[in-house]
């Protein structure tokens, strides 16, 4: 069987996907969206991630570490990830870390790495619960990155019974979707044009959603996150007003800007490209989300 | 006025339901301290009545204090409890009293009797209720029916009476004549029974003067006098001939000796029968006086009344107070007024039990098209039993009435007073399978349902039984969703029926159609219905533990206990003798789980025999199946089935204690049990760097790495299945070791090893079956959970691998231990799956509870489907509570101000009355628990599960 490699398990989502759902977070994901609250999927082998708050700076990791990546200086705990071999030292040594738990520890690694049979079996108590009302939604990363692997824990999913969804940019060639397609009961398209966009990923995307709509175009939801100076301009809505009525689409949700992402960027070292954005106001929100209303879309705001 | 609302802002089905708890509410913020009736407001009956039994004493205080409750002269002429306020419909006042705060009754022991109580730990103020009644009797037959059967008993009894006191004259003048001696001993000394019954009919004969002119009636009485001895000489008969066959030859006649033995004992019981029919006539005499009295008041307050809707409702009143619960009950309304009545002297005189499978008493009075009226009245009787509640805190130490005899172990367990200062023992429980196994649920299930979800009360607890069947019918769990949805307060608890009629019947010895019916305790466990009288023990596994680490003493860091506090056996070290490697510490838990066991089950069955001196009740004993039938009361063997649990506390601590060191120490050899040990006592604070560091190591990897409950990994499952298996298999060994001591007469030849068994428990009379007879059996019942006293519990254990510091709460209930489960509300339910909860008839509850923003979208759907859930994993009683961190917060916050004298601050605080936790035994309004509870809520990470 093969393995799939995650970051994250949520267990009990009512903004994924229809109903009530566990939501797995595959790693890897081919774009980097500045406004991307997970920037620790990004790489699908783990970065090390750093969490000061929890740090006790009590030098262990400087001294176990063979790259010399950690370094104490005047009461603050550096971490240089250029020589990082991601060995794993310094995470065993840390008073405050657990190899297992990089959600609640000083340092860790977030990729976790399971064969398909094992993670399912993780996955089906809550599974079972929300039989009835939800199911599972694979997030991520971009999970088409590991669509083969996916395709098996699908596979199982719907042998059971259990309602499965994916959340995908789509901007991926095709085959990755056509390997998911028998599997899925739902998409969740993030489809979020802005000025920068490649050409050939629009077209992509543009090929791959037809190909879904051709299918069931009622399984497919459209999400737009609106991210002031990215994406919240006219342009882009009316080029996905466009798209979903070629395609038959008929609900979006539009999620606004989450500005509590900071903290993973940097636990990785990175700036926040984000920093000082404002939040977008409730008048706003209600004014965008009119905007799609009045072309005759079923709208719903995620927050 | 009785027009249904629309509007969202009432509480209640009508506005005078709503008017009705606005009233109620307005009046438990107020300080009642002057509400209490103090000692001197009674007669002193312990000092009146000393030549009378103490059952009789109790029930002519239940008379005293249902006639002082109707005392106009009494509170200087302002009787809070003889009023009926404006709107109500069910009237009576039940006077104030709860597990917290006790109860004020008037003193019917004697001086010395009080003076005993002082070794006994037992007095007049035992709060020991924890019953549950079945009202159908009642309402059949109304309470003259059964002082009619006392009155037929009491005249029987008597009849009886008169028959012993006539064959001791006999007895008195074959003695004195010596002619009954000569004639038996010239038979011989193998002579049959027969032989012996006719001569002593014969020397009857010969000496009776009255031969040639006795009357018909006599001649009956004699007969059934011969009758009664030729029983007692054909069971005795063996034993005497025996005797008498042995070497020595009796130089007087033994018969005679134990013909009057004989007839002592039986004419005690007939005593005894007396006093107890007395008992029950007087204290059922006294309810239906005390409905008698409110009759006349409304009669009363209807002629002043001006308004003809209410003149109209007084009349009415008037009417059924004068009916019920004298004469049975022919409508709703009457039924409803009955059981209130009943339930209002029970808990007015210190038997706080619980109201049973109302839906069942209830639904042949119930009719169709008068659903609304119905629906109204049950709310309004649910506000006269909630009515006694108390939310403003700071007046709690000023209402404290408990004294020492509330205790009800040998080894004690604290009570936590101020989280039960709202506590009554109060609970209802629909739904689930009739007596036969058809689907019980009618249109009372669901009229109480919707009355709960209306009214939002906290008391009484509501309890849903669900069976397989009815998860298919989506109507009523759908209505037990809703109402949990809306009134996020636990209503009401579930109860698996799949799990606990098995655990009762197969694994308790109840037959199926008693625990088809079971019922639910005060708090949770499962009881049967209106034909058991209960009691219960419980223990601190993790104090076990912590005995089995360090020989029999718990990990205390106090230096003057050197080891620490001694609690059991000692028992090797292994922390010091290497060579015990993991299985040998399990073994050495198992002792020390079995002292804890013993300890239990032998004070269940040795104390059983202290409740009839002190605490008997005639009242409860008059619904109690099996009473009326023996003539004896409840505390005295008179119940069908006595019921008693034992409910070990900290089992989820003590799976990931043990789990962590068996990980650490014994497989991964990573830490020495010494140092281990240290880091506990010490909450894992070191001594110097060194130590600070080793201990630093020890909390990471036993707090975050290492299996705990909940999280369905193969190992704490496993660990989990061991505690319960050998818990279970020390329940067995201990209760028939109780038996063999104190149940069963002595087998021949093993009479002197069980007397000195019993005289080191301090107990030197007959065994139980001896006492009570032969169908004298206690049921015991294995139970998890901590009721409200995770705080108190934990106090006494060090740090674990759960608690990072010594005196933090243990795990509530049968819960995972908060912040360590990283899974879900799923892995929690299918861990349960391969437990055998199935086994645990005291009831293994969970709490769950949920966040609020979670349930937006989809709550009735969600908590349907992990109702569903539970119930396919097999788990066996849960609670649901939905709750918002934040404004628990809030909530804490203003408290705290209110506790500083703050005044703006009560009245803001007033607000927030409706919010309510699950304090392990009960829900508990938010408002009304202690500071370091409260914070325990606040602090808790909020997920799924906690």
């Amino acid at each position: 069987m093969s393995k799939l490699k995650y970051f994250d398990i949520s267990w009990f989502s009512s903004v994924d996907g229809p109903g009530t759902r566990v939501v797995l977070y595959l790693l890897g994901c081919h774009l980097r969206c500045p406004w991307c609250h997970s920037p620790h999927s990004w790489e699908i082998s783990s970065p090390l991630l750093f969490f000061e708050n929890r740090c006790q700076k009590c030098g262990s990791c400087v001294d176990i570490c063979p790259n010399g990546v950690h370094k104490i200086s005047n009461g603050a705990h550096l971490v240089d990830r250029s020589h990082c071999i991601r060995c794993g030292a310094c995470i065993e040594i840390c008073p405050s870390s657990d190899i297992n738990k990089w959600n609640t520890s000083a340092l860790g690694f977030v990729c976790k790495e399971l064969e398909v049979g094992e993670l399912y079996q993780i996955l089906k108590p809550q599974l079972d619960l929300l039989k009835d009302i939800g199911g599972l939604t694979i997030s991520g990363g971009d999970p088409l990155l590991q669509s083969e692997a996916l395709a098996e824990l699908l596979k199982i999913c719907s042998m059971n019974g259990i309602h499965t969804t994916v959340e995908t940019s789509a901007t991926l060639n095709k085959k990755h979707i056509e390997d998911l397609l028998p599997f899925v009961d739902h998409w969740l398209i993030g489809l979020r044009p802005t000025k920068t966009d490649k050409v050939e990923d629009w077209k992509q995307l543009l090929t791959n959603i037809e190909l879904l709509a051709a299918h069931n175009p009622n399984q497919i939801t459209i999400r737009t996150p609106i991210i002031p100076g990215y994406t919240n301009t006219q342009i882009a809505y009316d080029m996905i007003i466009e798209v979903m009525h070629t395609n038959g689409i008929k609900s979006i949700e539009i999620l606004p800007y989450n500005p509590y992402s900071e903290n993973y960027y940097k636990a990785m070292g990175l700036k926040f490209p984000l920093e000082g954005t404002q939040l977008l106001s409730e008048e706003e929100l209600i004014q965008i989300k009119s905007v799609f209303t009045s072309a005759g879309i079923h709208t719903e705001i995620v927050a | 006025m009785n027009e249904l609302i629309k509007e969202e802002t009432i509480i209640g089905s009508t506005y005078r339901v709503n008017e009705l708890i606005k009233s109620m509410e307005k009046r438990a913020w107020a300080d009642r301290s002057s509400e209490w009736f103090t000692k001197d407001m009674f007669k002193k009956i312990g000092v009146e009545h000393p030549d009378k039994s103490v059952i009789v004493r109790r029930a002519l205080a239940i008379e005293e204090i249902l006639k002082a409750m109707t005392n106009k002269n009494l509170f200087k002429g302002k009787n809070p409890h003889y009023q009926i306020r404006n709107g109500e419909l069910i009237v009576g006042v039940i006077a104030l009293g709860s597990l917290g705060l006790g109860k004020s009754f008037p003193d019917y022991l004697t001086p010395s009797e009080l003076d005993v109580t002082s070794v006994s730990t037992k007095s007049e103020m035992g709060l020991f209720g924890h019953d549950s009644v079945n009202y159908d009797v009642m309402l059949a037959r109304g309470l003259e029916g059964i002082i009619a059967d006392c009155k037929k008993e009491l005249k029987s009894t008597e009849h009886k009476i008169n028959h012993y006191n006539i064959l001791s004259d006999y007895c008195d003048r074959i003695e004195n004549e010596g002619a009954f001696n000569k004639k038996i001993t010239n038979l011989k000394s193998n002579g049959k029974t027969t032989d012996i019954i006719e001569s002593l009919k014969g020397v009857f004969e010969d000496h009776d003067e009255s031969k040639g002119n006795r009357t018909k009636a006599y001649d009956s009485n004699l007969k059934g006098l011969f009758e009664i001895l030729e029983t007692h000489i054909h069971t005795n008969f063996s034993n005497i001939s025996k005797k008498r066959s042995s070497k020595q030859e009796p130089s007087s006649f033994p018969y005679l000796k134990q013909i009057r033995e004989i007839l002592k004992s039986k004419k005690n019981i007939l005593h005894n029968r007396q006093d107890f029919y007395q008992s029950v006539k007087i204290s059922c005499q006294a309810v239906i006086d005390y409905a008698g009295r409110f009759s006349e008041l409304a009669k009363a307050m209807s002629l002043d009344e001006k308004d003809p809707i209410r003149k109209a409702e007084l009349n009415e009143i008037s009417r059924i107070c004068s009916k019920v619960p004298a004469k049975p009950a022919s409508t709703f309304y009457e039924a409803l007024q009955s059981i209130y009545f009943f339930h209002l002297a029970l808990h007015s005189s210190m038997s706080q039990l619980s109201l049973g499978r109302l839906d069942q008493v209830l639904q042949p009075y119930y009719k169709k098209e008068d659903h609304e009226k119905q629906q109204e009245l049950f709310e309004c009787f649910l506000i006269k039993c909630a009515e006694r509640l108390i939310l403003d805190s700071t007046t709690f130490v000023k209402q404290d009435h408990l004294d020492f005899g509330s205790n009800l172990l040998t080894i004690p367990v604290p009570l936590d007073q101020w989280s039960e200062s709202n506590e009554f023992l109060q609970n209802i429980i629909i739904g689930g399978q009739t007596r036969d196994g058809k689907n019980a649920v009618n249109d009372c299930t669901y009229l109480i349902l919707k009355a709960f979800q209306k009214t939002k009360l906290y008391t009484p607890t509501l309890n849903a039984r669900i069976y397989k069947e009815q998860l298919e019918d989506g109507k009523y769990l759908n209505a037990v969703a809703e109402c949990l949805f809306e009134t996020k307060n636990g209503m009401p608890v579930i109860g698996n029926d799949e799990v606990l009629i098995p655990a009762l019947h197969k694994f308790s010895g109840i037959p199926l159609d008693e625990a088809r019916d079971y019922v639910i305790d005060g708090c949770w466990e499962p009881l049967l219905n209106g034909s058991c009288d209960w009691t219960f023990r419980m223990f601190n596994m993790l104090t076990a533990l912590e005995c089995a680490l360090n020989g029999g003493a718990t990990l205390s860091s106090n230096e003057i206990l050197l080891r620490g506090q001694k609690m059991t056996y000692e028992t090797a070290l292994p922390a010091v003798d290497k060579s015990i490697d993991f299985e040998g510490l399990k073994g050495i838990l198992k002792k020390h789980i079995k002292f804890f066991t013993d300890n239990s089950a032998l004070s269940i069955h040795m104390l059983y025999l202290i409740d009839q001196a002190v605490n008997p009740d005639p009242l409860y004993s008059a619904l109690l199946k099996g009473c009326m039938k023996t003539g004896r009361d409840k505390t005295w063997g008179g119940a069908d089935y006595k019921l008693a649990g034992i409910i070990p506390a900290a089992v989820p601590d003590t799976v990931n204690t043990l789990s962590a060191i068996k990980k650490w120490v014994y497989d991964k050899k990573e830490f020495e049990l010494a140092d281990v040990l240290d880091a506990f006592r010490m909450s894992y604070k070191g001594a110097n760097k060194v130590q600070q560091e080793l201990f630093d190591k020890i909390k990471l990897k036993f707090q975050t790495d290492s299996p705990k409950f909940g999280n369905n990994d193969k190992e704490s499952v496993e660990m989990m299945q061991w505690v319960l298996n050998t818990f279970w298999d020390c329940v067995k060994e201990s209760h028939a070791l109780a038996e063999e001591v104190f149940l069963y007469p002595p087998k021949k030849g093993d009479e002197a090893r069980i007397k000195s068994l019993r005289a080191l428990a301090g107990y030197a009379g007959k065994s139980l079956k001896e006492e009570f007879g032969e169908n004298f059996k206690i049921n015991i019942t294995a139970g998890m959970g901590t009721f409200e006293l995770f705080d108190i519990f934990g106090g006494g254990n060090a740090a674990s691998a759960d608690r990072i510091k010594a005196g933090e709460p243990i795990a509530r209930n049968f819960a995972p231990m908060v912040g360590t489960t990283s899974f879900s509300i799923g892995h929690l339910l299918a861990s349960f799956k391969k437990l055998g909860l199935n086994r645990f008839a005291g009831g293994a509850i969970t709490d769950l509870c949920l966040e609020e923003r979670d349930l937006e979208k989809n709550g009735p759907n969600i908590i349907k489907s992990v109702i569903q859930n539970f119930m396919y994993n097999d788990g066996n009683m849960m609670t649901i509570t939905i709750s918002d961190k934040k404004l628990l917060g809030l909530i804490y916050s203003l408290c705290e101000k209110n506790r500083g004298g703050d005044e703006a601050a009560k009245k803001e605080l007033k607000k927030y009355e409706h919010v309510s936790v699950r304090v392990g035994g009960f829900q508990m309004p938010f408002v009304t628990l202690p500071p370091a509870m409260q914070k325990s809520y606040i602090d808790r990470p909020m997920s799924p599960i906690n």
